[in-house]
């Protein structure tokens, strides 16, 4: 009887794939979309559609890698339908790639199926909390660096996510939790660490990606401090696949006023 | 030669001394010879061709009696060119404190030494062997005869014991004016090899003769020959083929010098007695054997035949015969074919089978509601070819397997019954709560809390039969533990207070405190409610229901009797023998468990319950608990 | 039975979390519940529990003890997880083992009432209005 939730999460159709534009915001040029985010919701009218509870249960139930690649496939048979010249971020928890031997295999299956160049996409590491196998790990990542994806920490600056993690993860991407950036415009100390992680960043040759922006104060504070892609409220939530769709081509076709974007 | 002698004595003595056919002569304490008879005489021209004096030989033992011994010695002559065996004994003569004189005869024992003795020894040895079963009582004989026809005093027949590697005094022979003092020193007495006379008589191999055991020194049972006036002793060690199994002993209380002739006939004499101790010892085993194997054979409870190759009945053991029937030899004889039945029929059948292949042959056979199972094996003695056939009785084997297939069967179903009653019980729950939901959202429509009010009912039946079915189903395990039963029993009455408010019946509680018992409480409970619950349920409105509790003493015992009553119709008479079975019940609406429950429960805690009607009507329910009384 | 008044969706705002593995004892709870005018969550196993309990604030949790399967004080996590993430939570297990020691247990835990099954409706709704009074 207990199976029950995670055997209909894992069912077709019980990961609904949504996708969150992530923007290059430059200080005084035009807004481009970098890239999506792709976020999971679980079944509909269930308590896992939120994804918090959602990865809270999969995380107690120790089937991070089933359900990591249940999202997988999901992202990727929606974000066939999207241009190929936008990144897709994907959610990975350190422990499938400690743990799953097949992953990658998987991974480069999937993306061949669905058409999506293991170039575009990024892999973010989610959730790192041992035990892992640290070295199984690395190679994992080395695996996908050698397939040409990129890398991004997630969580930087809270939990885990720490210096030494930095030092063997050696990500393309910094993902800046959104507990730095709100109220950053108006807290100093707070512009203080992310003016610190940027330095950092840049130094490992990294750029750091702020989430959950959620007004233009904050996009402008980012910017003056040398962070340029940005996620969040302020720009799009997460998109169900037909909404990033119609958004991705009014984007690209109109440009950024076209589809309702503040500069 | 004396003077003032009684002229009377003299003559009488001269008369005495011619009369006497042996040689009988005095010396005095210069060894000078004072007295002798014409035998004496004749003796010496014979003999030493010589006057009437004392022989050179003979000196010594005159010495030896003027000492104050007795003596004796066997002597050899030669009487008439042909060579004569004597025995001389001697004595002193005492007048007053002092010894004044030796008194001696010389008696002519050829013809019982040459002609009888060696034989008659070896003949009589082996006369007393043929004729006494028991070989102590054979010893005994063989050294009463020995010391009587040879002149002994004394004799101890040792036989090597082989595990102490000693020897042990098998028979004890001493004359009868000595009483039981000898034989009673020697019983104790063991002897290694090289020790003391029967020892050195082992070790050596041969005759040892002591002439006067006073002789020597350092012997173990010097004292003892003191105090019996032993002095004389002879140890013959006794052969079977090489080996020496024993020692004769002989004693006297005369000093008794060797003589050639005599260890001759006692060497011979010990290995025939040497052999037959053998025979007579193996011969005893054997018999001893014979009777172990023959309780043995008896004492195995499994039947036991021994048939010819034809089925013949040889031999059988006491179970095999009791099988049969009847005697030993109404059995012995017959064809194993008793019956036509079983289980003759199939040893019939076995015994054929291991006569066609020489080779042994087992089966089973079942008959008369017995089961068997069958060996028989073919066996060659020197002369015969016997089937030999153990038969083992298997019924109670069966018996309990199927019992146990049985309670295994039961056992599987009340965990089968147990499991569905749990499982049944979440769904009831889920529906009394949606009832309950539905009742809630609904106006109170009278119908409609009608139909509510029937639902529940039903589920409440079902909770009760689900828990009932646990309940009954729940393993002995108990936990047991003192407690009073009149408090159980307050609380269950307090929890009927309501339900008996709502129909109108009262209960009546008669309780005597202090009621201490090895109880379950919880299971206690689930019976008193049972009870009640039944009580109540067949009781009108205004009537009572009758509940009591005290001790009892009957038969030297303490009990607590307890006892609930109703005033409602009753049991059926024709129902009461299986009221207490599982759902019995003839009532409309009951699980059918309750008093099948009260049952297992009276019995776990090691009492009774009886079922019953009250004479003014209504049915009793009587239970008796052993009282506890604790230790201290 | 319920009030009018009462029937009126989310005119409370506590929130009550249910914790049942049979489907039939959620649907009648919730409808119950909800029919008094509270916010109701239902999970399924202890980790769904846990999971919205990370994510959630609840103000009453009623759990039933058989979820982990083996029963005993297996059982009694759930109470230990809630007093760990809100104390301000109330608990009510229900169960049909009930010996008294997992009783005691529960107690101990942080329990605030412990009934045994099967309860009406009725009577676990007004343990749960108690304690939700309480606070």
């Amino acid at each position: 009887m207990s199976e029950i939730a995670l055997n209909r999460i894992l069912q077709p159709g019980g990961i609904t794939p949504v996708y969150q534009p992530v923007f290059r915001a430059a200080a005084g040029e035009a807004i481009q979309m970098h890239g999506l985010e792709c976020l999971s919701r679980g079944p509909k009218g269930t308590n896992f559609e939120s994804a918090n509870v959602l990865f809270e249960y999969v995380r107690l139930k120790r089937e991070e890698s089933l359900v990591d690649r249940a999202c997988i496939a999901a992202a990727f048979r929606g974000a066939s339908s999207l241009p190929s010249s936008l990144r897709l971020a994907v959610n990975v928890h350190a422990s499938t790639l400690g743990r799953d031997h097949g992953f990658i295999g998987f991974l480069q299956t999937t993306a061949a199926a669905t058409g999506i160049g293991l170039e575009r996409i990024t892999i973010e590491i989610v959730e790192h909390a041992p035990p892992w196998d640290g070295m199984s790990f690395l190679s994992a990542l080395e695996a996908l660096r050698e397939l040409g994806a990129e890398i991004a920490l997630d969580d930087v600056g809270l939990g885990l996510s720490n210096f030494k993690m930095l030092l063997d993860v050696q990500p393309d991407y910094l993902k800046l939790d959104r507990y730095f950036v709100e109220t950053c415009a108006e807290d100093s100390r707070r512009r203080a660490v992310i003016s610190a992680l940027q330095r950092l960043a840049s130094d490992f040759e990294a750029e750091v990606v702020a989430e959950g922006v959620t007004n233009a104060a904050e996009a402008s504070v980012l910017q003056q401090l040398g962070v340029t892609l940005m996620q969040g409220f302020y720009f799009s939530e997460p998109l169900p696949l037909e909404q990033a769709q119609e958004w991705c081509a009014g984007f690209q076709l109109a440009g950024p006023k076209a589809s309702g974007l503040r500069p | 030669m004396q003077a003032a002698r009684d002229p009377e004595e003299d003559r009488l003595l001269s008369t005495v001394l011619e009369t006497v056919a042996d040689a009988v002569w005095i010396v005095d304490a210069g060894l000078s010879l004072t007295t002798f008879n014409a035998a004496f005489a004749i003796l010496c021209a014979k003999a030493f061709h010589s006057f009437p004096s004392l022989p050179e030989d003979w000196r010594d033992l005159a010495r030896r009696a003027m000492s104050g011994r007795t003596v004796s010695s066997d002597v050899h002559l030669v009487i008439d060119g042909v060579s004569r065996s004597f025995t001389i004994s001697g004595a002193p003569v005492m007048r007053g404190d002092v010894i004044d004189a030796a008194v001696f005869t010389a008696r002519d024992v050829t013809d019982t030494s040459r002609l009888g003795r060696e034989d008659l020894l070896e003949l009589t040895v082996t006369r007393v062997f043929a004729t006494k079963e028991s070989l102590e009582e054979a010893l005994h004989d063989v050294l009463e005869f020995v010391c009587e026809a040879d002149g002994w005093d004394a004799a101890v027949l040792w036989l090597v014991d082989s595990e102490t590697v000693k020897l042990i005094p098998a028979a004890v022979w001493s004359r009868p004016y000595d009483g039981d003092a000898f034989r009673e020193r020697i019983a104790d007495l063991r002897f290694a090899r090289g020790r003391g006379i029967p020892g050195r008589a082992w070790s050596r191999d041969e005759v040892v003769w002591v002439a006067d055991l006073l002789d020597e020194t350092g012997l173990p049972r010097a004292d003892l020959a003191a105090r019996s006036g032993l002095h004389g002793v002879a140890a013959v060690p006794l052969h079977d083929a090489e080996k020496i199994v024993g020692v004769l002993e002989i004693l006297t209380r005369t000093v008794r010098p060797i003589s050639e002739q005599r260890r001759r006939v006692l060497v011979n004499a010990g290995d025939s007695l040497g052999r037959l101790i053998v025979r007579r010892q193996m011969q005893q085993t054997i018999e001893r054997k014979g009777q172990e194997w023959s309780h043995t054979f008896d004492a195995i409870e499994l039947p036991i035949f021994i048939t010819q190759l034809d089925g013949i009945i040889v031999r059988c053991n006491r179970a095999a015969r009791d099988l049969v029937g009847g005697n030993f030899k109404d059995v012995v004889g017959r064809s194993i074919a008793i019956t036509e039945e079983e289980p003759w029929r199939t040893l019939g059948d076995a015994i054929e089978a291991v006569r066609d292949s020489r080779t042994p042959c087992s089966a089973q056979i079942v008959g008369n509601e017995r089961y068997w199972d069958v060996s028989a094996s073919w066996y060659r003695s020197a002369t015969d070819e016997r089937v030999i056939v153990i038969m083992r009785e298997t019924t109670d084997l069966i018996r309990l397997q199927e019992s146990v297939r049985r309670g295994e069967q039961l056992a599987a179903l009340g965990e089968l019954v147990a499991g569905v009653a749990h499982e049944v019980r979440n769904p009831i729950f889920g529906m009394g709560l949606t009832v309950d939901t539905l009742q809630a959202m609904l106006p109170p429509d009278q119908d409609v809390v009608e139909l509510f009010t029937v639902l529940r009912t039903w589920l409440d039946r079902l909770n009760r039969l689900m828990e009932n079915l646990l309940e009954y189903g729940k393993s002995w395990t108990l936990s047991l533990r003192e407690a009073p039963l009149d408090g159980v029993l307050q609380e269950v009455i307090d929890g009927y207070r309501q339900l008996a408010t709502q129909s109108a019946v009262t209960i009546d509680a008669t309780i005597e405190p202090g009621l201490a018992m090895l109880m379950d409480p919880n299971r206690l409970t689930h019976a008193f409610e049972n009870l009640i619950t039944n009580a109540v349920q067949h009781s009108k409105p205004d009537q009572r229901i009758e509940i009591t509790a005290h001790k009892l003493h009957e038969d030297g015992q303490e009990l607590i009797e307890c006892s609930v009553r109703d005033h409602g119709p009753g049991f059926n008479p024709i129902d009461l023998p299986r009221i207490f079975q599982p759902f019995f019940t003839r009532r409309r609406g009951g699980t059918g468990l309750g008093l099948s429950i009260v049952q297992r429960v009276v019995d776990e805690h090691g009492g009774t319950v009886n079922a019953g009607n009250a004479s003014d009507g209504g049915a009793v329910v009587v239970m008796r608990f052993p009282f506890y009384r604790a230790m201290g | 039975m319920l009030s009018e008044a009462a029937r009126t969706p989310g005119s409370r705002q506590e929130k009550i979390l249910i914790v049942d593995d049979e489907e039939l004892i959620v649907v009648a709870m919730r409808k119950y519940f909800e029919g008094l005018g509270y916010f109701v969550d239902a999970a399924h196993e202890l980790e769904e529990a846990q999971a919205l309990l990370a994510h959630r604030n609840y103000d009453l949790v009623i759990a039933d003890l058989r979820l982990t399967g083996i029963g005993g004080v297996e059982g009694l996590q759930i109470v230990s997880d809630i007093h760990q993430r809100a104390a301000n939570t109330r608990v009510i297990l229900l169960s049909a083992y009930g010996t008294p020691e997992i009783e005691r247990e529960s107690y101990n835990r942080g329990a605030d009432a412990f009934l045994h099954k099967p309860k009406a409706m009725m009577e676990i709704a007004s343990v749960a209005m108690n304690l939700l009074e309480q606070r």
